[in-house]
């Protein structure tokens, strides 16, 4: 994670970030401490920190800064210059962590794009931030099969604005980002009973934006139906305050990047 | 009329890229032909489709690569056409790229006649002039001939 001292919004990569609202910084730092205490009390995650850097206000979204598995990091190259100068921050922290960190050809934004689903099978999104060349770089390097999803949505840019899986093959999705292709696709790898889809409203609410450690799901404001269905299917849900991040488009998922 | 040989690569099958794709030059009321297609042999393993596509004009064939370009769909004709040196004459190389007549007939006296000729197998092949279209069984040894779809634009009358 990374602290959000210079977090603002100041430049619009995004239709979130049009909003009038401005940013309420120490509301915003009260908010992201919450996420770091939950997920570390309820949880048991450990937490490694990136230094913010003033000048760079979406550091805060971790979550783009590479794509891990084992011990190597694909890092992000991000379509929009504004998030470039990250790239050099990012890769000195994952170097530190001790991640042998590979540079890809083309725009991707880390695991803002690509999923690990069930430890076995990547879900990626393509058109809106990764350009779908930079899937073949994660299957040559983890050898893993990666399922290439098409996101239409400019509100839906990264896939895991859209699409969270989580422990025991359950995949938390909204339908309306994807075309008649994508949700085939998704049909066709995810069973029937293991598919959580939600509403147009939860998803502007960033319910697919969750973060999921041991049982518990760590998500923005759940609606009383998901948090229910996330319970049924034996998660614990931890609903929090991320209002702010939303203002730039992030929550729960995009401020933090699971390591391992 | 034009053609052009695009290529996308990658997670094409299970992905259904490749079947959005063709969905999508289908829409556009567009003729075209798989060219090739390279399935991986296993499920993380890349596949490569080529697809030869004819459109009215040149700017409804840009339209379309740029419509396509987001799913990986580049254009392959830019490249430079190869060509291979036959080893014995009247036998064109292998992967050589080949021509027929549609099936020729004539009804001449009451009866379908077939043309003489309309069986010959066409090569294009490098001479002084330059690319040139020649029956296999002419080829003389050490004649260079076009080997796969690179480099290859064809006209209306060749579509499928």
């Amino acid at each position: 994670m990374s602290s959000p001292d210079y977090f603002e919004v100041f430049y619009a990569i995004n239709p979130w970030m049009k909003g009038d609202a401005p940013v309420d910084r120490g509301l915003a730092m009260e908010q992201w401490q919450n996420l770091k205490t939950a997920l570390k009390r309820r949880a048991g995650a450990q937490v490694s920190l990136v230094k913010p850097v003033p000048g760079l206000p979406d550091l805060v979204f971790t979550a783009n800064a590479a794509f891990v598995h084992g011990d190597r990091a694909i890092l992000a190259h991000f379509k929009n210059a504004e998030r470039r100068p990250e790239e050099p921050h990012f890769r000195a922290s994952l170097e530190a962590l001790g991640y042998t960190v590979i540079e890809p050809p083309v725009p991707f934004e880390g695991a803002g794009d690509a999923l690990i689903y069930e430890g076995r099978l990547v879900l990626a999104g393509y058109r809106q931030r990764t350009e779908v060349s930079a899937h073949q770089l994660i299957s040559r390097t983890f050898d893993l099969p990666v399922l290439s999803l098409e996101l239409h949505s400019e509100h839906f840019y990264h896939v895991d604005t859209c699409l969270c899986p989580l422990e025991g093959g359950h995949l938390l999705y909204y339908p309306g980002a994807f075309d008649e292709y994508g949700l085939k696709v998704i049909e066709a790898n995810v069973p029937e009973e293991k598919r959580l889809t939600v509403t147009g409203q939860e998803a502007r609410n960033f319910a697919c934006n969750a973060v999921q450690v041991g049982r518990c799901v760590f998500l923005n404001q759940p609606s009383a139906r998901l948090s229910e269905a996330l319970k049924r299917r034996g998660f614990e849900v931890v609903g929090l305050d991320l209002s702010e991040f939303l203002k730039a488009g992030g929550s729960a998922k995009c401020l933090t990047l699971r390591l391992n | 009329m034009t053609s052009a040989l695009l290529e996308l690569h990658g997670h094409l099958i299970d992905s259904l890229i490749l079947a959005k794709v063709i969905d999508r030059i289908q829409l556009s009321g567009y003729n075209y032909v798989l060219a090739d297609l390279r399935v991986g042999a296993r499920k993380h393993d890349l596949s490569t489709a080529q697809i030869q596509v004819w459109t009215p004009s040149s700017e409804d064939l840009e339209a379309l690569i740029q419509e396509l370009k987001v799913h990986g769909v580049h254009l392959v004709a830019n490249e430079e056409a190869e060509f291979a040196t036959v080893v014995q004459a009247g036998l064109a190389p292998e992967a050589a790229y080949t021509r027929h007549l549609p099936s020729t007939e004539v009804l001449y006296k009451g009866q379908w006649t077939e043309v003489m000729g309309s069986k010959v197998q066409w090569v294009i092949a490098l001479r002084s002039a330059g690319p040139e279209l020649v029956r296999a069984s002419e080829l003389l040894e050490g004649d260079r001939v076009l080997i796969g779809q690179r480099g290859l634009r064809t006209g209306a009358d060749q579509q499928p």
